[in-house]
């Protein structure tokens, strides 16, 4: 053997970790060579230095902080699952409030940014009684001598005021003979004391002022007298009554004499419901005014009354949401007011 | 050292045993039983006390989490010796490459003390045997061990300070016995040369 593997071979052999006859071979070596004696000498000396490092000995507190994370890693930590949903008794409640409040949030944000006319659908033949007052209320100084094209231009301001200052509307069509009482002058329904107020507001208040023309048709209807209405009008707004019963007497007078020309067309759309905010959006952004819905299950009707001008721009926002069914050459008045009604 | 490593009797097996049914009060009596060893062992290899500390505690914890794979094939000592093993390697390496990081960092002034950014390039052992010889035999033995590479310092706690088998620590280093042999004869003549070169005479 020569010296480098005796001498790589030293190190098992000093751990006793070479077969009998590499064992034997080594030592018979060694027997003769002085520098792998010298060799295994300094490897045992070596070994024994490194076998007399002392021990250190632990922290005292290793023991305990071992113990600490034990007992933290054997508590079962929850599964991503349970963290979201657990414990059910205190997410549970949490998450339903969440919902019901997520729900009343975005049916008041739907109340407030619906358009501007009430679903009417009980309510035939009052639509056109709450405008009546707001006119002397607006116009008192002219209730002498009113135009023709004013009373129109009020009946649209809550919808489109800056739009319907300079258009010439025609007043606002008389309600259909069959569908309510003759309007005698001298019985003509009180004023309602609210409606003008509430055609003030401007649309996003339709809501109210659906209410108060409910009211006063209600009035009307029941043919409230205009002693009781003297009686109780010290101070009230409505209480100025020479000046309101002129107007009422010519406005009576007026609807009777121009009947509204109702115009009726269809629409094939192929999603009646989800065509409802674009139908009535393409409506009031040409001018018209929602007097009534009614929807149902398998179809819709809107009427709305809209200037006799607007009418083709009305047609052409119809056709770009569906199918429509014009009515024929010259059922569709030129000038004046219109009743439009859309079925859908 | 226990002797039971070396009649293939697993004193702890009762305790294991025990500590398996959820007795954790076995689990510490082990703890208690061998942590000192296993401080050693990590210190010998990371060189830091801190170090050892935390990867003796690391290793007691891993050890807690992992009882399932530990199936009774070898002693619970060599089991639980291979993870704190692996756990000080791991550490030596992190800790050597943070230093790497830092000599070669631009933030850090060149030419400091013992020429550090350049210690183990250019000016190694004039620097390390000014130090080695201001220390005892013990110290001196400890930082030849710290110039080893980590396989031949594991190689070396286990056997010639811890009195391991080569059979353990095949199963500890997860080698074979020939590659043991290889890394302890290497081992041992690079901290003779080391102890020859600092103290003269062993």
């Amino acid at each position: 053997m020569e010296h480098t593997e005796i001498r790589r071979k030293l190190s098992a052999f000093l751990d006793d970790a070479v077969d009998a006859a590499e064992k034997a071979r080594i030592e018979a070596h060694l027997a003769q060579c002085a520098n792998c004696r010298r060799a295994l000498s300094d490897l045992e000396r070596t070994v024994g230095h490194l076998k007399s490092i002392p021990e250190v000995e632990p922290p005292p507190w290793l023991t305990a902080r071992i113990m600490a994370h034990v007992r933290d890693a054997a508590v079962p930590k929850p599964s991503l699952w349970r963290r979201f949903f657990m414990p059910l008794h205190l997410k549970l409640p949490v998450e339903a409030l969440a919902i019901v409040f997520v729900c009343v949030t975005g049916y008041y944000l739907a109340r407030i940014s619906a358009p501007q006319a009430p679903i009417i659908t009980s309510l035939p033949t009052t639509r056109q009684e709450a405008p009546l007052p707001a006119e002397p209320a607006r116009r008192e100084p002219s209730m002498e001598a009113p135009s023709k094209s004013l009373p129109s231009a009020q009946h649209a301001a809550p919808v489109l005021p800056a739009k319907n200052e300079t258009r010439p509307y025609a007043p606002p069509p008389p309600p259909k003979a069959p569908d309510r009482p003759p309007m005698p002058a001298a019985s003509a329904p009180a004023p309602s004391p609210t409606a003008p107020e509430a055609y003030i507001r401007g649309g996003g208040e339709w809501v109210e002022a659906g209410r108060e023309i409910e009211w006063a048709a209600r009035r009307y209807r029941t043919g409230a007298s205009r002693a009781s209405s003297d009686s109780d009008a010290s101070g009230e707004p409505w209480s100025y009554q020479p000046e309101r019963e002129t107007w009422e007497d010519r406005a009576a007078r007026k609807y009777q004499a121009e009947p509204p020309a109702q115009v009726e067309v269809s629409l094939r759309v192929n999603d009646p419901t989800g065509a409802v905010g674009a139908i009535e959006d393409a409506v009031t952004r040409s001018g018209g005014r929602i007097v009534r819905r009614v929807y149902g299950e398998a179809s819709h009707y809107l009427v709305v009354q809209v200037g006799a001008q607007d009418i083709p721009e009305i047609f052409t926002m119809l056709e770009r949401l569906g199918r429509l069914q014009k009515p024929p050459q010259g059922a569709v008045p030129e000038e004046g007011m219109v009743e439009l009604a859309i079925r859908w | 050292m226990s002797d039971d490593r070396h009649t293939g009797i697993d004193e702890d097996s009762a305790l294991v045993a025990s500590w398996r049914r959820g007795d954790i009060s076995s689990f510490e009596a082990l703890v208690r039983k061998h942590q000192k060893r296993m401080l050693n062992i990590a210190l010998r290899i990371t060189g830091d006390y801190e170090d050892a500390c935390e990867v003796a505690q690391d290793a007691f914890v891993a050890a807690y989490k992992g009882i399932d794979s530990f199936r009774g094939a070898a002693r619970f000592t060599t089991w639980l010796t291979s993870i704190t093993v692996n756990l000080s390697r791991n550490r030596l390496q992190q800790v050597q490459t943070k230093r790497r990081n830092e000599a070669y960092s631009v933030d850090t002034p060149v030419g400091g003390e013992d020429c550090a950014p350049f210690r183990e390039l250019h000016c190694p052992a004039p620097s390390a045997l000014e130090r080695l010889e201001r220390l005892d035999l013990h110290e001196k033995l400890q930082t030849c061990i710290k110039t080893l590479v980590a396989e031949f310092r594991e190689a070396i706690v286990l056997r010639d300070m811890h009195d391991y088998s080569y059979d353990e620590m095949c199963a500890i280093l997860n080698v074979r016995q020939g590659t043991v042999k290889s890394r302890l004869f290497r081992a041992r003549e690079m901290v003779k040369d080391c102890l020859k070169r600092v103290v003269g005479e062993l």
